[in-house]
């Protein structure tokens, strides 16, 4: 099974599985951490969760099913925005926000989760796809490996 | 036969008892039973499919600590008696069984290289859905969208080479069945994945994927073979395919996609003189 991050990055995740729990802790907060301040994503659930994230502290169940819940209502918005579109188009703008808002949440419900190497990889993967250009956030996590 | 990992219900030591304390709570306070034990089934629910997607992502990652330790940090019946005791319909109650559960080693040995759905279709047990998609084996019958010959060629990847040559057209669709299998339910006919066998100019071919999402985004639970590759576009699959081939000079010997292909994409494809291996959607009437 090949981890979606090591489709993009196979050299990050191997720096990753060396690491200890604090360094891919780290990792994917800074992840998190760097997404947020590229996509405003403007909801109390998430705001907690980012002051919880940066204190250091873990999130309830609730709340990360409360993430995930969100995640999963931006992703809805965002297909019924490309399903409204001209077949023959490309992706709208709105739907581009939309997409990369759920996948910003998704980034920190993994970050904010129970940790594991899957979970440090999944955080990075969607923060990095949460950004036109996930190199920045590639770079930013391997400084703290 | 060993297979049950996880069914139903998946608690943690502890979280019957506190669930089974949150009915009382609610009936105190007023609640009607049938309310209250909406309320707590609702919360058994979010925590079990958080149990099981918490040991899906250990299991995946490989951290064989992680899954024994939530696997033997389950919920035993003997937990479950205090739902039951508070009054929750013990219908509503599956418990994740001991018997027969292979250990989190036992599990990953035998599924190595395997997706879970393969795994699951290999050996002829049912894949439970989770979240995302995700694990559990329970006894039963194979994953649907998966033919017989399907199961022969996942995780084997000489047979794959070999199709890609010999057969491009079964690997095409077998990988796209595959493919369209792990996208979470939910998005399944939102998102257009392609799959195609490429050739260079030396003859040697090899397998890309691509998706209908922003910069090559693959959903939790889609999990790509070794040696393929993504191609990142502009959200027509399979025209993406033939761009980054034209790009890259590679010949597209065969292709599919995980829905019909559109009419831009039917015209992208057509000068390629690539097999289409999946349907196509009709092409709109010309108009008068």
């Amino acid at each position: 099974m090949i981890m979606r991050l090591e489709m993009v990055e196979k050299s990050l995740v191997e720096r990753l599985k060396k690491a200890n729990q604090t360094q891919q802790r780290d990792a994917a907060r800074i992840a998190c951490k760097l997404v947020f301040q590229a996509v405003s994503v403007d909801f109390p659930i998430v705001n907690d969760a980012l002051k919880q994230l940066h204190r250091g502290s873990k999130l309830t169940i609730e709340q990360i099913s409360g993430l995930n819940s969100l995640a999963a209502k931006l992703d809805e918005q965002y297909f019924d925005l490309q399903d409204r579109l001209d077949n023959e188009k490309s992706l709208d703008v709105d739907a581009l926000r939309l997409f990369s808002q759920a996948r910003a949440v998704s980034a920190l419900s993994f970050a904010c989760g129970e940790l594991s190497l899957m979970s440090a990889a999944e955080a990075i993967y969607e923060a990095s796809t949460a950004v036109d250009d996930g190199t920045r956030i590639f770079e930013a996590v391997l400084s703290v490996l | 036969m060993v297979g049950i990992v996880v069914e139903n219900n998946f608690l943690t030591k502890g979280e019957p008892a506190l669930l089974a304390k949150k009915l009382s709570d609610c009936l105190a306070a007023g609640g009607s039973q049938a309310a209250c034990q909406i309320a707590v089934q609702k919360e058994m629910n979010a925590r079990s499919n958080a149990n099981k997607e918490a040991l899906g992502l250990a299991m995946q990652s490989g951290d064989q600590g992680a899954a024994q330790a939530l696997l033997d940090g389950k919920a035993d019946d003997g937990e479950y008696a205090a739902l039951r005791q508070a009054g929750v319909d013990p219908e509503l109650i599956n418990t994740s069984r001991d018997t027969g559960a292979i250990t989190a080693q036992e599990w990953l040995s035998s599924c190595q290289g395997l997706s879970w759905s393969a795994c699951a279709n290999a050996k002829g047990n049912e894949q439970i859905g989770s979240g995302l998609g995700w694990l559990g084996l329970g006894v039963g019958t194979k994953t649907a969208g998966e033919s017989e010959q399907g199961l022969k060629s996942v995780g084997t990847s000489s047979l794959e080479r070999g199709l890609a040559y010999d057969n491009p057209s079964n690997l095409v669709q077998n990988r796209v069945n595959e493919i369209q299998s792990q996208i979470p339910v939910n998005s399944q006919g939102r998102i257009t994945m392609g799959v195609a066998v490429v050739e260079d100019a030396n003859g040697v071919r090899s397998v890309l994927v691509s998706t209908s999402e922003p910069r090559g985004y693959l959903r939790p639970g889609v999990s790509l073979q070794e040696g393929e590759k993504v191609v990142v576009g502009t959200g027509h699959a399979e025209a993406d395919i033939v761009s980054y081939a034209n790009a890259n000079g590679l010949k597209i010997v065969d292709i599919g996609a995980t829905r019909p292909v559109c009419a831009s994409c039917q015209n992208a494809i057509e000068p390629t003189g690539a097999n289409v291996s999946t349907p196509l959607k009709p092409l709109p009437k010309a108009k008068q």
